[in-house]
């Protein structure tokens, strides 16, 4: 039922082809109750055709409502020649004529081959649409001229098909190692696994011969850049990254999205290799020179130019840019992990406030106050999270009781412990590790600094051997540099 | 623009589902009721029906709405046309599938689902029936959104590894097919034989070559068709039958379910024994296979056609009125007139000429059959927009005009014939040359053979057999069979049209 009142939501205002008969009428009413209807049921949807629920009456009506809806969205209007306004639309129309080209009815499939003649192998050239594309001209392909009159142009047709199918290959491996590379990151694989993948997969891509086209380079080109990282070579994915961006055509509206992509991960390489000085200025020219009303890529690179800020030291240029996410709502919209990274930001510019590390002035917009339960509200899924945003929810919700709530008794020290047994094990976890170790000495040592400091030494001694950066952790692992978080809370 | 004439045809009588809300909609219904009506299309009336200029906006913008709304109605889902068993059925339902989930799929909607639903069925119809391209296109998009988006790890592994294959597979099958393509369009424009032949054996060469992890029945049925394009660019009908024949006993070893991948070679086999002018093993095949195939399908008109043929190219006249009849009878009834029509009235204006050659003696009863019928549609020839079809048409005439010794007629057709360089069959240069000494010799019997004699040798010499023809309707009765007619219809009297 639900596939049903989508494929209706898809049609939409557009004609159901159905007749006039009694079970067309029928077919009909199904179709405005699944419009109408918030959460349609079977019994709802029977009851108002008058067929019992289960019934094989009913079960026809909703085979021929289905049918209806896919004749009805896939149905053509030769007569609309206006270009398509966007991506989605050219991407709609290109695969309404591909599914016409695969008719049985020889004359139906004319009209279709014709309009992808016309129109459509042009307009999915024009939206980088390379499935339609090269269906539409393998579909072509195999239904030559009667005449020779169009020799060459059908010649030329063949080995343009060639050069797409070529291409198709190239551009499907390069994400088919993409996605597995996503997989990977999710069933969170080692390091040496992604690193084995990675070398396998470039070699793949590079001995497959096919135009150069700007997908498959951006495609083996983060692809080569995520090995440079997953190594730790972050010099050679600044390097990578620097060779991406110039091989690009600036003027290209398509190989500005791309652009955009390898210019954030470069301010991320920069973070990476804690180059912040350098990552700084170029993540400000960056956001110079992009639109700021991009939704992704404005605002992910705002978020690197913060984290990194805070990573070197920079609060109160952090602080600024913070505020200009919050006045202009920059990352509305995005998925939820980016709004819980704003709320950890968030957070550590107000706890960086309070310490008086950052200033603020009258009349400007403000952070929230930390309220630590409306936090762990705002960050459920990172508390999830085995690393990464779970250690700054966790030192966060100590610092703050730490600076705020020392009358009360802290009651974390446990949980943390047994967190840091089954979580944080691995060496690139060491330097968080040995932090919360150091920061729970606060409250179970009753604030007094000097015994403090005497039994948080062994996991301080731990920071100061293992830098930022020797055991390649990631960069969102530490936004504000434990050893200066250690320092403001003794100088408190 | 031409295409709505043949759709309208095809529509028979199938109920048209049209937006009559739209002017659009309203205009076109009015324009599709008149055209289903008219036995020929007449511009004027068009415009008439639609109260409009004739060629007007209106009256084009209608007859491209209307090709449309036909195109989409022809190649709409109908009921039982899932369980039908059917190839071109099983294509059509896997494309309309993967087309709606590839419009959905593109929006990165994470809560809905119907897009790798749509996607998981098409896939398995598509590897039941070899679909290969939309295997391999279905399964990357699986495996795509399964690996992150709609996250599922057994479905990802799974459709993981189809898509692996099914992309290899693809990529060797469409460049087989383009190979083919290729070679074939070329063979049918006339290039040298030589070099197409070696561009075959590099196309079977590679398909040799297919690695094990990618192996695929397609690709073995390709290898058939290319060694079989070889053999009618060699001119060996007995390699076509040999190549055929097969593939037809690989299919029947693999056990695959659709006839209609059969039915090709079974064509092929058909084509080779017309090629060798074979007729008693051309009719003894086309009896077996009007057995096997179903009345309503395409393929059994081509094979109704290729008893027509047979009959005309191995001068089995008297069986070829018996084959037309059961051709005419069969477009009547099936209502393909749009695509048989013209052949079809190519094969009855032959057979009328060789009643009024005397060479067919219709029986009695007769008066109301398909000859009386054909003759009084004979000029319809040239309503199709076929230079080949027109030439055949003043052939017919300027033979017809012979026997009654109007020569001036005669001459005029002959005329209008299209010259030897615009036709790409070889033996046709032949022929016209023949045909001029008809009437460089004043239309003297003994003249007009003895000047002829030297380019009979050399149409001889271009056996019919050989693979000429870029289309089996190029010439229906052999050249020389027509020659022989023709030289028995002139007198040993020379007549000066001065």
């Amino acid at each position: 039922m639900i596939y049903l009142q989508e494929l209706a939501n898809m049609l939409g205002d557009g004609f159901l082809p159905v007749g006039e008969g009694k079970r067309d009428q029928r077919v009909k009413r199904l179709f405005l109750y699944l419009k109408e209807a918030p959460a349609p049921t079977d019994e709802q949807a029977a009851t108002t055709l008058g067929l019992p629920a289960g019934s094989s009456a009913y079960r026809k009506v909703k085979h021929h409502l289905k049918l209806a809806l896919i004749n009805g969205i896939l149905a053509i209007d030769i007569t609309d020649k206006s270009p398509p306004e966007n991506r989605f639309s050219a991407n709609d129309k290109l695969w309404n004529y591909v599914q016409g080209t695969q008719c049985s009815s020889s004359a139906a499939r004319a009209v279709f081959l014709e309009a992808m003649r016309e129109q459509g192998i042009e307009n999915a050239r024009t939206f980088d649409l390379q499935e339609p594309l090269l269906i539409g001209a393998l579909a072509v392909a195999k239904n030559p001229p009667a005449t020779s009159s169009r020799k060459n142009d059908y010649l030329a047709l063949l080995d343009m098909a060639r050069v797409e199918l070529a291409y198709d290959y190239k551009l499907q491996v390069s994400f088919k190692h993409s996605q597995h590379l996503t997989f990977m990151n999710v069933m969170r694989e080692s390091n040496e696994a992604k690193t084995i993948y990675l070398s396998e997969a470039l070699k793949e891509i590079d001995a497959i011969v096919a135009v150069d086209r700007n997908r498959v380079r951006l495609t083996r080109a983060t692809l080569g850049l995520k090995l440079s990282v997953t190594r730790g070579e972050y010099e050679e994915g600044i390097a990578i990254s620097k060779a991406a961006i110039a091989s690009f055509n600036q003027d290209n509206p398509i190989h500005a999205k791309s652009i955009n992509i390898f210019k954030n991960n470069l301010v991320r390489l920069y973070l990476n290799a804690a180059l912040h000085e350098e990552g700084l200025d170029f993540a400000l020219e960056t956001l110079s020179q992009m639109d700021h009303r991009d939704p992704f890529d404005y605002y992910s690179t705002k978020e690197l130019l913060i984290v990194m800020a805070m990573r070197g030291g920079q609060y109160q240029l952090a602080y600024g840019h913070f505020l200009d996410v919050l006045q202009n709502k920059l990352g509305t919209g995005l998925a939820s992990n980016y709004q819980e990274t704003q709320a950890i930001l968030e957070a550590y510019l107000y706890l960086l406030t309070r310490i008086g590390l950052v200033t603020t002035q009258a009349g400007e917009t403000s952070l929230n106050p930390l309220r630590i339960g409306k936090f762990l509200n705002e960050t459920e899924t990172s508390q999830q999270e085995k690393g990464l945003r779970n250690i700054h929810v966790i030192i966060i919700k100590v610092m703050e009781h730490i600076l705020f709530k020392r009358d009360k008794e802290f009651d974390q020290a446990d949980a943390i412990r047994k967190y840091i047994h089954r979580h944080l094990g691995e060496p690139q976890h060491l330097r968080a590790k040995s932090f919360l170790l150091a920061l729970i000495q606060f409250p179970e040592n009753g604030y007094h600094k000097p015994l403090v400091m005497q039994s948080a030494e062994k996991y301080l001694q731990r920071l100061r051997d293992n830098p930022m950066g020797k055991h390649f952790e990631h960069p969102y692992t530490e936004i504000v540099g434990y050893e200066a978080l250690w320092s403001f809370l003794m100088k408190k | 623009m031409d295409y709505v004439y043949d759709l309208v045809g095809q529509m028979g009588s199938r109920r048209l589902s049209i937006d009559l809300k739209t002017p659009n909609g309203k205009r076109a219904f009015r324009l599709y009721q008149y055209l289903q009506q008219a036995d020929h299309h007449a511009p004027e009336a068009e415009a008439a029906v639609l109260g409009c200029p004739v060629g007007g906006t209106v009256h084009r913008r209608t007859l491209r709405y209307l090709e449309g709304v036909l195109a989409n109605n022809l190649s709409a889902l109908q009921p039982g046309e899932m369980t039908s068993g059917k190839l071109a059925d099983v294509r059509k339902y896997v494309w309309k599938l993967i087309a709606i989930a590839r419009r959905r799929v593109i929006h990165l909607d994470a809560s809905s689902s119907l897009g790798i639903h749509l996607l998981k069925e098409a896939f398995q119809m598509a590897e039941e029936a070899g679909l290969v391209l939309a295997a391999k296109i279905a399964s990357e998009t699986i495996a795509v959104f399964t690996a992150h988006l709609n996250f599922d790890e057994k479905a990802y592994l799974f459709y993981r590894e189809r898509a692996n294959y099914y992309r290899q597979v693809n990529l060797l099958l469409q460049q087989g097919i383009l190979d083919f393509q290729e070679i074939h369009y070329r063979h049918t424009t006339g290039e040298e034989a030589a070099t197409l032949v070696e561009r075959a054996t590099a196309a079977l060469d590679r398909l040799k070559n297919v690695p094990v992890a990618a192996q695929h029945f397609t690709l073995d049925l390709l290898t058939f068709q290319v060694k079989i394009l070889r053999a009618t660019i060699q001119r060996k009908p007995e390699d076509i039958i040999a190549s055929a024949n097969g593939a037809l006993a690989f299919l029947t070893e693999m056990g695959n379910a659709f006839p209609e991948r059969r039915l090709t070679y079974h064509l092929y086999l058909g084509h080779a024994y017309l090629l060798s002018n074979n007729y008693e093993r051309g009719i003894e095949l086309t009896d077996q296979l009007l057995e096997e195939i179903a009345p309503g399908s395409h393929n059994y008109g081509k094979i109704l056609e290729i008893r027509v043929l047979l009959s005309f190219r191995t001068g089995h006249y008297d069986e070829a009125t018996a084959a037309l009849e059961a051709l005419d009878h069969w477009v009547n009834t099936y209502g393909d007139a749009q695509i048989f029509g013209q052949n079809l009235a190519l094969f009855g204006a032959y057979l009328h000429l060789l009643r009024e050659l005397a060479v067919v003696v219709p029986p009695l009863n007769e008066e109301g059959g398909i000859l009386r019928k054909i003759k009084a549609n004979l000029s319809h020839l040239l309503l199709f927009n076929d230079p080949n079809c027109v030439n055949h048409y003043h052939l017919i005439n300027l033979m017809e005009q012979l026997a009654r010794r109007r020569y001036r007629v005669a001459l005029k057709h002959w005329q209008a014939m299209l010259p030897s360089n615009q036709v790409t069959n070889p033996r046709y240069k032949y022929f016209h040359a023949l045909l001029s000494t008809v009437f460089e010799q004043g239309f003297h019997r003994v003249a007009v053979e003895r000047h002829g004699a030297k380019y009979l040798i050399k149409l001889q010499a271009k056996a019919l057999g050989e693979g000429f023809l870029a289309s089996n309707v190029e010439e229906i009765i052999p050249f020389e069979s027509l020659w022989a007619l023709l030289l028995q219809q002139l007198r040993n009297k020379r007549t000066n049209l001065r």
